[in-house]
């Protein structure tokens, strides 16, 4: 004869399994929201650039975006994304190496939002501001709400390195900063190449 | 439904297929960009139109490759559980069908457990 306990396992197993953690379904579900938000504000971006008179996209004062400098922070963030790569396979190999390799993402990480940071400084003080000029509106609105997600995604990659050194940490919980990171490394370049030329 | 009705059902969807097909091949009457309308260059309509389809298909392609992601992985775990059901028969005590399935079902579970630990 079956106990109770016996018969729910039955259940469990025959009914409902789990093909995915649901730490990493919901951040893939979110991650899909704040692609149409950025396609959103890419697309208001678009149209008003298209629409505005011939010469008058311009920032004030003959100011330029800093398009060299930022390609160097690009560089950072591609490669602070690698790293992440390469921890993911370390951690799923039970490597010890993969706290190393995730704390050298993350510094990449917050290297590219400082020095996103220190080009802000120096528009602001150019009088590049949010209400300049419709291209320095868009600008601040766009790159300023992707350094926000960046420094969230760097928030969700500090703690799962936490918990990777306490011995704590969950594959769903990794799983789902690492989406989230790759998220805003791939979403970079669409922003760069529609917003700086 | 007698004979008559059905013809004339099948005629009015066949006559609204037609004028749908009509509508979509001029889609200039359906045109309705604000900011065309303020501006009126032929760039500012040819960026509306494209971020019009961006933003149409964007949502319905992630959509999309969720589901066959979803779907992917649960034939993945079917393919892998099959295997060892297969033992867990082989290995099956002989005690009739009760017996067989709790053999069962204790085997998946903790074949599960060693995935996720």
């Amino acid at each position: 004869m079956t106990t109770m306990k016996q018969t729910m396992y039955i259940v469990r197993a025959g009914g409902r399994r789990e093909v995915v953690p649901s730490g990493l379904l919901g951040m893939v579900i979110f991650v899909g929201t704040e692609v149409m938000f950025f396609a959103g504000l890419i697309s208001a971006f678009t149209i008003s650039k298209a629409g505005s008179p011939r010469g008058a996209w311009n920032l004030p004062a003959g100011q330029v975006l800093p398009v060299t400098s930022t390609a160097v922070n690009t560089a950072a963030l591609f490669v602070s994304g690698a790293l992440l790569w390469i921890a993911g396979r370390q951690y799923r190999a039970r490597s010890s190496a993969a706290t190393q390799t995730l704390a050298a993402a993350t510094f990449f990480g917050a290297l590219f939002v400082m020095l996103q940071g220190r080009e802000w400084v120096g528009l602001i003080g150019h009088g590049v501001t949010l209400w300049s000029s419709a291209l320095g509106a868009f600008f601040y609105v766009i790159v300023g709400t992707h350094a926000v997600h960046a420094v969230a995604a760097l928030a969700g990659l500090g703690v799962a390195w936490w918990r990777l050194r306490a011995g704590r940490l969950s594959d769903g919980f990794f799983l789902g900063a690492q989406t989230f990171w790759y998220f805003v490394v791939l979403i970079w370049p669409v922003i760069y190449a529609r917003v700086y030329f | 439904m007698t004979q008559m009705q059905r013809i004339l059902a099948f005629k009015t969807s066949r006559r609204v297929s037609i004028a749908a097909s009509l509508l979509t091949a001029a889609p200039a009457s359906a045109l309705a960009c604000p900011v065309c309308a303020l501006v009126g260059t032929s760039n500012n309509t040819w960026a509306y139109q494209a971020m019009s389809a961006m933003l149409t298909v964007l949502p319905l392609a992630m959509v999309g490759a969720i589901v066959w992601w979803l779907t992917r992985l649960a034939a993945r775990a079917d393919t892998e559980r099959q295997p060892a059901r297969q033992r867990v028969v082989d290995r099956a005590p002989v005690g009739g069908a009760e017996e067989y399935s709790l053999a069962l079902s204790e085997g998946q579970i903790r074949r599960g457990r060693a995935i996720d630990g």
